[in-house]
């Protein structure tokens, strides 16, 4: 049965930041290894303090390639980069060896996933900071993975139970993004939008895209690129048979999404997609100074590979405690396992 | 979860007041939005109501009990003695001035008694373009609103209020990667206001959840948006309306009072009262305005049990 199950692989993101103990703490959990087969990309001693720090009990096998991968439940399986220099390494710091770690543990689980020795890749949480003092000018994973496999035409969903949101621009400044709002891209991630839902099996995805302005630029008063550049992408994929709706104004169109009146919502920039999505899957517990829940899950588009990630970040000011969630990982994990089963299914037909 | 109670308060009697409160009653998105209680002289909502051939009821509705909503019914709490003596349309008069006082005064003590939340949301925009919002984000327009939250807090008896400042760009800038602003503009003003508790910026998709989970006394939005957006997830069941009327006005939300209160941007226009003819844009937003921070602000009160109400 195991041999069946698709290949999840782990990049461990920033050492100093929470990723290696969530990592440890959902990897330490016998039903992760019932439903897939992960391996983390990585540095073997850092897995293994993250282990200590989320006290459980489980062992580091150190490998080379996913081949020599056991798989088994109490151990967790490390393609070892020997990139981190535990003694040195502090929790909650902003340093390039952090960056550096972060950004060849995701470039190792890409090219294990382009030569098809991994399923379906999941990354740890990395310092923009961090991987900018390495040397590595990349605004992000979704830009790194971009890059790595060539994709042109990719964008940002983030998904926390019924809403799913895509993104026409993430990380950029919002001005920019108010330049990015352009009728080609605008239909372009309708379109990624669209073809994701079906894939996922919703034959006749319900799409709603959000304005940029209040009110959806409330005809004109405020803004003119709902009219000149938003209405124009939504009309052009309505006439390919697409059941697109909008634009909505943007402080309604997510609590009807939630309500689930649309399969998926199509954002206009970073936080417009963001907020909603966090307000919903993470929760503040001002007691226990804490979140209590960080649920959710990003995955980025238009990628000849599979990759889903947690929706939070390095939460630098709580590394290393042990007291970091696991739950939106695991989301995470979850939404990857049920693209690399589709994505199995296409090759074996094909 | 029962929708937002929004006070309206008739103003001079006089005036356009009255009727354009009907009018704006009339509209459906408007109902959607909250449930209203109209502070006032019934006998002068009774004459607004002929005058725009409203066919429903006025209620006088009794003090202190709750109030009963229902279509075709508009429910008035009786601020003042009554018959419509020395009131005509378009004449200033002692009389109305005292109405619309009482109204006021009564308006305030109800939402006092209901007021028992520790959070709130003020945005330093609200109805432009997103492109015009960012060119809004100045560090003394920031350091004022601070400043004007910090007093409303006060005022409600938060001696150190905590308040969280958002940022304008994703991750609130990641230190300049994405936009100036953080550091030119809000870095600044927040740095000028920290002893009024002030901290930030904070990342925009973040802050939102850790006010509601109680953080916070009050969130620093930089647009429209940025706040309204969280505010609808946890506050607001959306009722379907057709857009009614191309006239939407700029309201007035005042800021510096510890009750949540939005306005009218025109006066009396003694001109045109009782004549049916006002435009009642305004008042239609400033209704909805009030009904939407209400909704915020019930959520928030709720604290964490806000989560659990949208999941259900």
């Amino acid at each position: 049965m195991a041999g069946t199950l698709p290949i999840i692989g782990i990049s461990m993101g920033d050492p100093a930041g929470i990723g290696p103990e969530i990592a440890a703490k959902a990897l330490a959990k016998r039903k992760t290894y019932e439903k897939c087969r992960p391996l983390v990309t990585g540095d073997a001693s850092a897995m293994e303090q993250a282990i200590r720090i989320a006290k459980v009990n489980l062992m580091v096998n150190a490998i080379e390639k996913p081949s020599q991968a056991k798989f088994e439940f109490g151990t967790i399986d490390v393609v070892d980069l020997k990139d981190v220099d535990v003694a040195k390494l502090e929790h909650g710091k902003v340093s390039a060896m952090g960056g550096k770690a972060a950004f060849d543990a995701v470039k190792k689980v890409i090219e294990l996933a382009m030569v098809d020795e991994v399923d379906a890749t999941v990354t740890g949480p990395l310092n923009k900071e961090a991987l900018n003092l390495a040397g590595y000018h990349y605004t992000g994973h979704t830009e790194i993975y971009a890059d790595f496999t060539k994709t042109k035409d990719y964008t940002m969903m983030l998904a926390e139970g019924k809403l799913r949101v895509v993104h026409v621009s993430t990380h950029v400044s919002l001005r920019q993004a108010c330049d990015n709002v352009k009728k080609e891209r605008v239909y372009a991630v309708i379109k990624l939008a669209y073809e994701t839902m079906k894939a996922f099996g919703i034959e006749n995805p319900r799409i709603g895209v959000a304005g940029l302005n209040p009110h959806a630029g409330d005809g004109g008063l405020f803004g003119c690129e709902e009219a000149e550049e938003i209405l124009p992408a939504i009309l052009k994929a309505r006439t390919e048979g697409m059941t697109v709706d909008g634009p909505v104004p943007p402080d309604t169109l997510f609590s009807k999404a939630l309500g689930g009146q649309y399969d998926i919502v199509v954002a206009m920039y970073h936080d417009q997609g963001h907020i909603p999505l966090k307000v919903v899957g993470f929760t503040w517990s001002e007691t226990e100074k804490r979140w209590n829940s960080v649920s959710g899950v990003n995955i980025t588009l238009g990628l000849p590979i599979i990759r889903t990630s947690v929706d939070h970040g390095t939460a630098f000011g709580k590394a290393g405690k042990g007291t970091a969630t696991e739950e939106s990982l695991i989301n995470a994990i979850d939404y990857a396992i049920q693209f690399a089963y589709q994505r199995i299914a296409k090759k074996a037909t094909r | 979860m029962r929708k937002p109670i929004v006070g309206v308060t008739m103003g001079d009697a006089a005036g356009i007041g009255p009727e354009i409160i009907l009018m704006a009653l009339a509209r459906r998105e408007v109902r959607a939005a909250g449930d209203y209680v109209v502070y006032g002289l019934p006998e002068v909502m009774a004459r607004a109501a002929t005058l725009v051939g409203w066919k429903g009821e006025i209620r006088e509705a009794p003090e202190g009990e709750n109030f009963l909503f229902e279509e075709g019914l508009h429910n008035v709490v009786r601020c003042g003695a009554g018959s419509l003596d020395s009131i005509s349309y378009g004449a200033v008069s002692a009389r109305c001035g005292q109405l619309a006082f009482d109204a006021i005064k009564r308006a305030i003590e109800y939402a006092m008694l209901l007021m028992e939340g520790n959070f709130r949301v003020a945005h330093i925009s609200t109805h432009v373009s997103l492109f015009d919002a960012i060119k809004a984000v100045k560090k003394e327009r920031v350091a004022t609103v601070i400043r004007l939250v910090h007093e409303a807090l006060n005022e409600m008896g938060i001696r150190k209020p905590r308040i969280a400042v958002a940022g304008l760009n994703p991750y609130a800038g990641e230190n300049g990667l994405f936009g100036r602003e953080v550091i030119e503009e809000i870095s600044p003003a927040v740095a000028q206001t920290a002893s009024l508790g002030a901290v930030g910026p904070l990342p925009p998709d973040s802050v939102f959840s850790r006010a509601a989970g109680g953080e916070f006394d009050a969130v620093i939005a930089m647009y429209h948006d940025q706040d309204h957006i969280p505010l609808k997830m946890v506050g607001f069941r959306y009722c379907e309306c057709e857009a009614e009327g191309p006239s939407i006005s700029g309201i007035n939300i005042t800021l510096g009072s510890p009750v949540i209160r939005c306005s009218i941007d025109h006066g009396t226009a003694f001109n045109l009262a009782g004549a049916g003819s006002a435009d009642p844009g305004s008042m239609a937003t400033a209704m909805i305005t009030a009904a939407e921070m209400a909704a915020g602000a019930m959520i928030r009160r709720k604290g964490t049990a806000g989560a659990g109400f949208i999941k259900e």
